[in-house]
């Protein structure tokens, strides 16, 4: 016997869209191409899950990126956690695997907010009035969040953080 | 990668796009499924007061299995200050929707304090029949649920005159027994030449149950009625005497008593007859003339 699932209106056609942005997105937090995979398909259930709520929201977006940046990083604090994986010495690959997984880190320590704000406009690229549309908020809210929490950053990861910051053009 | 390439929305996945899109799917109607379980469990538990949340419910929730593709380690509420995901909640575990949706249906933030505990055994009652007074409420065992069943206001009679009853006692109302009279035959008073003769007769009468006893005898006009008092062993009172009546022939008159009890009331009757004294004196009367 097959199961068939009934699919939401405007699921299918907005799945590949959504999906390529998830996981861009969970790509710069992750590095690693497999899980940013899983990240995305977890993105996209739970899109589903929700999809009578969102699916026609201007934000929904948004709300995927948002969703995506926060599996990427419970999962790289789950990681950081339970797996001290030796690295190869003089390996830019690895530097830079560092670097994200430090980044990841302490974006995980920030507050939920700024560490939205910092997500959805450092890593997935919006701007600040998307974000601002993706959190609801006011764009005066999201500049007061991301400068809090951009500071936080710098104070943190310091050296790594002055990297990164050239990199993603914070 | 570029900020170019985050808005790229070309398929990135190794996996393929419909084979991707059916794991999704199968992902996202397991998860609404879930999500409206939690939904109605926590309702149910709001309820309740209690937040009556099964170990299955939240065991099942958020443990992907990798057979079917699904992501690990990524979804599902937890419950935070237990080790064990699976356990049951108890009080001061918070059940926490690990959930980064912003639509999450779990109040307070995605945080539920347990309060109370909650036991998964279903009540049984044993033992014998209780009596219960009336207007008493008192719980039913029906099935796994409890109703509770309200009795009858009252199931027993209510007593003339004020009197209460202890909860429970049976009232039956007076039984009277067979009237004698010490006489079958009297005499009216306004005859003349009867002196000596019955012109009234004791009534004694059994009577159980009852509180206050009454005798009338029904002539033109009727009598009042008269109270009978207790003897100790039987009620008695006197009917008579009769005026003059307006026949000369014998009258049988109806004598009733009515007794009253906290049962209600009972009537019984005999007769007695009466007539006007006879010229030559009562029969059997010795010749009083």
């Amino acid at each position: 016997m097959v199961a068939t699932t009934h699919v939401p209106d405007g699921f299918n056609e907005a799945f590949d869209p959504l999906f390529a942005r998830a996981y861009r997105v969970a790509r710069r937090i992750l590095v690693d191409s497999a899980s940013a995979e899983d990240v995305a398909a977890e993105t996209m259930a739970r899109a589903y899950a929700h999809w009578g709520k969102i699916g026609r929201q201007s934000w929904r977006e948004g709300w995927v990126v948002r969703v995506a940046s926060n599996l990427a990083l419970d999962l790289v604090r789950r990681r950081s956690r339970i797996v001290d994986a030796p690295m190869a010495e003089d390996s830019v690959e690895d530097d830079d695997v560092a670097v994200r997984l430090a980044l990841a880190e302490a974006l995980a320590l920030l507050p939920r907010r700024q560490r939205e704000v910092v997500v959805l406009r450092h890593l997935a690229g919006l701007s600040e009035a998307e974000v601002a549309e993706a959190l609801r908020v006011s764009t005066g809210s999201v500049k007061t969040h991301l400068h809090r929490g951009v500071a936080a950053l710098r104070i943190r990861l310091g050296p790594i953080f002055q990297a990164e910051e050239v990199r993603a053009g914070v | 990668m570029s900020d170019d390439e985050i808005f790229d929305d070309a398929w990135p996945a190794t996996v393929a796009r419909d084979e991707m899109f059916q794991r999704v799917t199968a992902r996202g109607a397991r998860l609404k499924a879930t999500r409206r379980a939690v939904t109605s469990l926590l309702m149910v538990g709001s309820l309740l007061g209690a937040g009556a949340i099964g170990a299955g419910a939240i065991g099942s929730m958020g443990q992907p299995s990798q057979e079917r593709g699904d992501v690990p380690e990524l979804a599902g509420p937890v419950l935070r200050g237990s080790p064990d995901a699976t356990a049951v909640p108890g009080v001061g575990d918070t059940i926490v929707d690990r959930s980064d949706d912003p639509t999450t249906t779990i109040p307070g933030g995605g945080a539920v304090p347990v309060t109370t505990s909650v036991s998964p055994t279903v009540p049984t009652t044993t033992g014998s029949a209780t009596t219960v007074a009336p207007g008493t409420s008192t719980p039913t065992t029906v099935g796994s649920g409890t109703t509770a069943t309200t009795l009858p206001s009252t199931t027993a009679t209510t007593a003339p005159q004020g009197d209460v009853l202890p909860p429970g006692s049976t009232v039956l109302p007076p039984s009277i027994g067979v009237l004698r009279l010490s006489a079958d035959r009297l005499y009216s008073t306004g005859s003349t030449g009867c002196a000596g003769a019955d012109t009234a007769a004791t009534v004694t009468v059994s009577i159980k149950d009852a509180t206050a006893v009454f005798l009338t005898w029904g002539t033109q006009p009727g009598s009042a009625p008269v109270p009978m008092t207790w003897d100790g062993s039987l009620w008695q009172g006197s009917v008579g005497p009769f005026p003059t009546l307006t026949s000369e022939q014998p009258t049988p008159v109806v004598v009733v008593v009515t007794a009253v009890g906290p049962g209600g009331r009972d009537k019984s009757a005999s007769t007695v007859t009466v007539e006007a004294c006879p010229r030559g004196g009562p029969q059997g009367a010795g010749g009083l003339a």
